[in-house]
């Protein structure tokens, strides 16, 4: 049973600093740290190496000092740690990022991908299911739990309040949740990280770094990070705008929507032909 | 991988002052309309129904319920609403505190007085601080006079030092949706110049003074809580902001608890929100005083489910759970929380068609024909059945599932068979409705129970004679619903408009036009809510009704939220009018008092939300001719699921 798990560094503040030119994350001289998901990950890694045998390679991409980040995951009990590390793909956003480590996991054997569901620094929880599309595998999003019986995986998943309980083939990809699990601490392993470049990897360079990838940052703001499962009200707002916002569930009333009627067929057509639609559309061609 | 929900704070126990209330389920006040009214000078009267409403709710295993009063004899809520220093009610109230008492429950006495709301029309003689009506209704009141207010505080005092003498746990006052008290603490009503308004401090004097007489009446170590409305959601009101000021000085002035409250008579849909308010909507509220002040703060407001109850206290946004209808629909839902069977809820659907209802006179449910009924349908009067018979119940609709529920239960072998591929009946077509479709809840409850039960419920087989004959039951129930009468016009036939029964525009969406007019001729759901879902579906949609308005025999709330949704999204209703005939593609309506006639046109398609008709064939083929041939629910006459329900809990115990 090899289990590929790919983590990242992120800083270890709340201060996100961005560069103004890039609007990327400057990540030199933040101090970092081992993405709080990827600890419960690893661990579920580990603990699944526990129970099925075979071997945990932890994987990241990232500048030279993300060494630490993956030696992390060595000195937790990871049995191999490789850090791509190379000027060719810095930049890169979450498609080309997926991308990268998907060929890099590729070229390796491996029966479960597992990632952090999402990193506490971008939140984004794209990399994980764009690496399952670029291989081709089956994925499991907010994974809370895992196990391996006759050679079957097991998943949890937590969904708002329900949880789903699935069974899969290997090889599949799985991103798990935060606080599922207590990380064991690190221990010296004595094992060293494997720092490699993106030569052998057959990368297209049209589709890494700054230039491979679409996303483009407009905005950064800090968000209101209290967890809460219910929604507050503006209590400024005019008495019937505070009880649509109610009724619509927490969502501030748009204006009218546009709705369309008639067959699947007759509304594909329609949504294919609409103006958004149509250049994306010839952007993807 | 079994995850097992534990309930640690919900179900742990919690203590004010001298009280340890054994978990976090309140159950909420409420006007039951059980009171005894025997005329002047001899209502409100406490009665045996009333006692046995509030121990079923102790049986179920609340922490505590609360008993709503009014507080003057010259200025009652209604004559069935039960009175506080009524002498006649010292034996009831002493027997509710002793089998309460029983099942470790306490009881909180809730003391209102009416002020400038009522439900009586016309009304007793209103009060306020200022001469002025709530400006949802026309009745005038009486500015209040200093001798008016000390008897009036001497009635609160005296109400709640009696009952503590008589056995009873804590004191509520009400500033909340309706009532004199939230009056003196509005800037709009209270408009007074003497110390008793101009300022902040002195709109709070009034209530404030009468929480001090109390205290001094029943001592520092019994709980004097307030059920607090924090926001009045009115064009005239106040709203949070200063819902927490009011708070605070409450806290200050030696107050216990805060129970959250919002709304206003003007605003009533907000105060016992139906089901387009979304479940647990005023969460927020209760954060927000957990937020500014220090004492225990009661939720409310659509709570339903003890994971979601749970929820909310872990995130600390409440101390305890209030709920008043939940406990209505399910008395047995603390006792189900603390055994684990949460498939076992039976959940309100926030319907609002009994408990507050159209009539307004008892508090009911239409999923628990035991709520003002506990004598006869309480927990623990079903029993078993002397002689255990073979049970089948054709039709899976509400009625079908309910009596086959209750008949398994009492041990007889039940099987039911339904002929469309799933069970629910009707009410697949109704949850369709925006904003009804926790509906679902009905069947949802009886389908785990069935499941339990080990009922088999056989779907797509239609039942015919020679099938009944072969299985030969010994008990036949026939539940097969009703259907529409198929509209009958004038010039119908030639019409060019799609011309549709309510029914089948629910079940052929694709048929239903972009030009609707509807027809509600019945003055429920099918009506106005059909109408609602053509507009969700994008249609325009003009309704029109025989009554004066759409939906008159739904419930207010709901009524009104209906209505207005309708007017938003652009509907033209046209009232008093009725379909006199169709020619070509224009309706030519009539108008019901003069009987002029007009021409309606533009439409493509019509629906009529009409009368039915019992679908019966089968109970009249064998009523008769076998011993116990039984029909239950629409096949009787086609009415509502709370009648189906009541019928089906008869129906069931005497199998």
């Amino acid at each position: 049973m090899n289990i590929i798990v790919c983590v990242k560094q992120v800083p270890d503040t709340n201060e996100v600093k961005i560069d103004q030119k890039t609007n990327n994350l400057v990540r030199e001289g933040v101090p970092g740290i081992l993405n709080p998901y990827d600890q419960n990950c690893v661990e579920l890694a580990l603990r699944l190496r526990e129970q099925a045998g075979g071997k945990v390679t932890v994987v990241s991409m990232g500048p030279g000092q993300a060494k630490e980040a993956v030696q992390y995951c060595l000195d937790m009990g990871a049995d191999e740690g490789i850090l791509l590390s190379d000027r060719a793909v810095g930049g890169s956003d979450t498609l080309a990022t997926g991308y990268i480590l998907s060929r890099l996991i590729g070229s390796r054997d491996y029966d479960l991908v597992m990632c952090g569901n999402e990193a506490i620094d971008g939140c984004t929880g794209q990399v994980g299911p764009i690496i399952a599309g670029n291989l081709g595998l089956k994925q499991f999003t907010y994974v809370t739990d895992a196990k391996i019986k006759d050679g079957k995986l097991l998943v949890q998943r937590e969904v708002g309040k329900d949880l789903e309980l699935y069974e899969a083939s290997l090889p599949a990809v799985i991103c798990v949740q935060k606080d599922i699990n207590q990380p064991r601490k690190p221990v010296c392993s004595g094992r060293e990280v494997t720092v490699i470049n993106a030569e052998g990897l057959g990368l297209d360079a049209d589709r890494i770094g700054n230039h491979g990838s679409p996303t483009r940052v407009v905005k950064i703001r800090m968000s209101d990070a209290r967890v809460k499962s219910f929604f507050t009200v503006d209590d400024t707002l005019p008495w019937e705008e505070r009880i649509r916002f109610i009724i619509n569930g927490g969502i501030e009333s748009k204006g009218k929507v546009d709705l369309w009627r008639g067959s699947a067929g007759e509304l594909a057509g329609r949504i294919a032909g609409c103006p958004e639609v149509s250049r994306f559309l010839e952007d993807v061609r | 991988m079994e995850t097992k929900m534990e309930f640690k704070h919900l179900l742990s126990p919690f203590r004010i002052k001298g009280v340890t209330f054994k978990n976090r389920f309140i159950f909420l006040p409420h006007h039951t309309g059980y009171a005894v009214d025997e005329g002047y000078l001899a209502n409100g009267l406490f009665s045996d129904r009333n006692v046995r409403h509030y121990v079923e709710r102790a049986k179920g295993g609340a922490a505590a319920v609360t008993v709503s009063q009014n507080v003057d004899p010259d200025s009652q809520m209604s004559f069935r609403y039960v009175l506080g220093y009524e002498q006649r009610n010292r034996d009831n109230f002493k027997r509710l505190a002793e089998e309460a008492h029983q099942y470790d429950c306490k009881v909180i006495t809730q003391l209102n007085h009416g002020g400038h709301t009522t439900l009586l029309n016309p009304p007793q003689l209103l009060v306020a601080p200022t001469q002025m009506n709530e400006p949802y209704c026309h009745f005038n009141t009486k500015e209040l006079e200093p001798d008016d207010m000390k008897r009036i505080k001497e009635y609160y005092i005296n109400s709640a030092a009696w009952q503590k003498e008589l056995g009873w746990d804590a004191v509520e006052l009400k500033i909340a949706h309706d009532g004199l008290l939230r009056t003196f603490v509005s800037p709009y009503f209270n408009r007074r110049t003497d110390e008793y308004g101009g300022s902040f401090e002195n709109r709070m004097r009034y209530p404030l003074e009468i929480i001090a007489g109390i205290r001094e009446a029943v001592g520092e170590d019994y709980p004097i809580g307030i059920r607090l409305c924090v926001d009045e959601f009115t064009w005239y009101g106040y709203s949070l902001e200063y819902g927490m000021q009011v708070a605070k000085a409450l806290e200050a002035g030696g107050v216990d608890y805060i129970s959250t409250d919002a709304g206003t008579f003007s605003s009533w849909y907000m105060q016992i929100p139906p089901s387009p308010l979304p479940l647990g909507w005023a969460v927020y509220e209760s954060a927000e005083l957990k937020k500014n002040i220090d004492i225990p703060v009661f939720a409310f407001g659509r709570i339903n489910d003890p994971v979601q109850a749970e929820t909310i206290l872990a995130e600390n946004n409440a101390d305890f759970i209030g709920m008043c209808r939940q406990l209505l629909c399910d008395p047995e839902t603390p006792n189900k929380t603390m055994e684990g069977r949460l498939d076992d809820i039976r959940h309100c659907i926030g319907c609002n068609e009994a408990c507050v209802g159209v009539d307004g006179i008892y508090v009911e449910c239409i999923q628990n024909p035991g709520v003002g009924r506990e004598k006869h349908f309480g927990i623990g009067t079903l029993e078993e059945a002397k002689e255990k018979k073979q049970v089948m119940v054709v039709g899976a609709g509400v009625a079908g599932l309910k009596t086959a529920e209750l008949a398994a239960r009492r041990g007889h072998r039940v099987e039911v068979y339904e002929k469309s591929a799933k069970i629910g009946g009707q009410i697949l077509l109704a949850e369709k409705v925006p904003y009804r479709n926790e509906m679902e809840e009905i069947y949802r409850y009886l389908r785990i129970q069935l499941q339990q039960l080990g009922v088999p419920v056989h779907c797509n087989v239609e039942v015919d004679e020679e099938m009944i004959g072969k299985l030969d039951p010994q008990v036949l129930v026939i539940a097969t619903g009703s259907v529409p009468l198929a509209p009958e016009y004038e010039g119908l036939q030639e019409s060019s408009l799609t011309v549709m029964t309510a029914k089948e525009a629910m079940e052929n969406v694709n048929r239903i036009g972009n030009r609707v007019l509807l027809f509600d001729d019945i003055g429920s759901w099918q009506g106005g809510g059909v109408a609602d879902y053509c507009m969700a579906l994008g249609a325009r949609v003009t309704v029109l009704c025989s009554a004066a308005s759409v939906g008159v025999d739904i419930e207010s709330g709901q009524a009104y939220l209906l209505t207005k949704r309708l007017y938003e999204n652009g509907a033209d209703i046209i009232a008093n009018h009725t379909i006199r005939k169709f020619d070509g593609d224009k309706v030519v309506i009539e108008n019901t008092y003069n009987h002029a006639c007009k021409e309606l046109e533009g439409f493509d398609t019509v629906i009529i939300a009409g009368q039915s008709r019992s679908e019966n064939q089968l109970y009249k083929r064998f009523r008769g001719l076998r011993p116990h041939v039984y029909s239950v629910g629409d096949c009787v006459a086609p009415r509502g699921v709370e009648q189906a329900i009541f019928e089906a809990e008869v129906l069931a115990r005497k199998i």
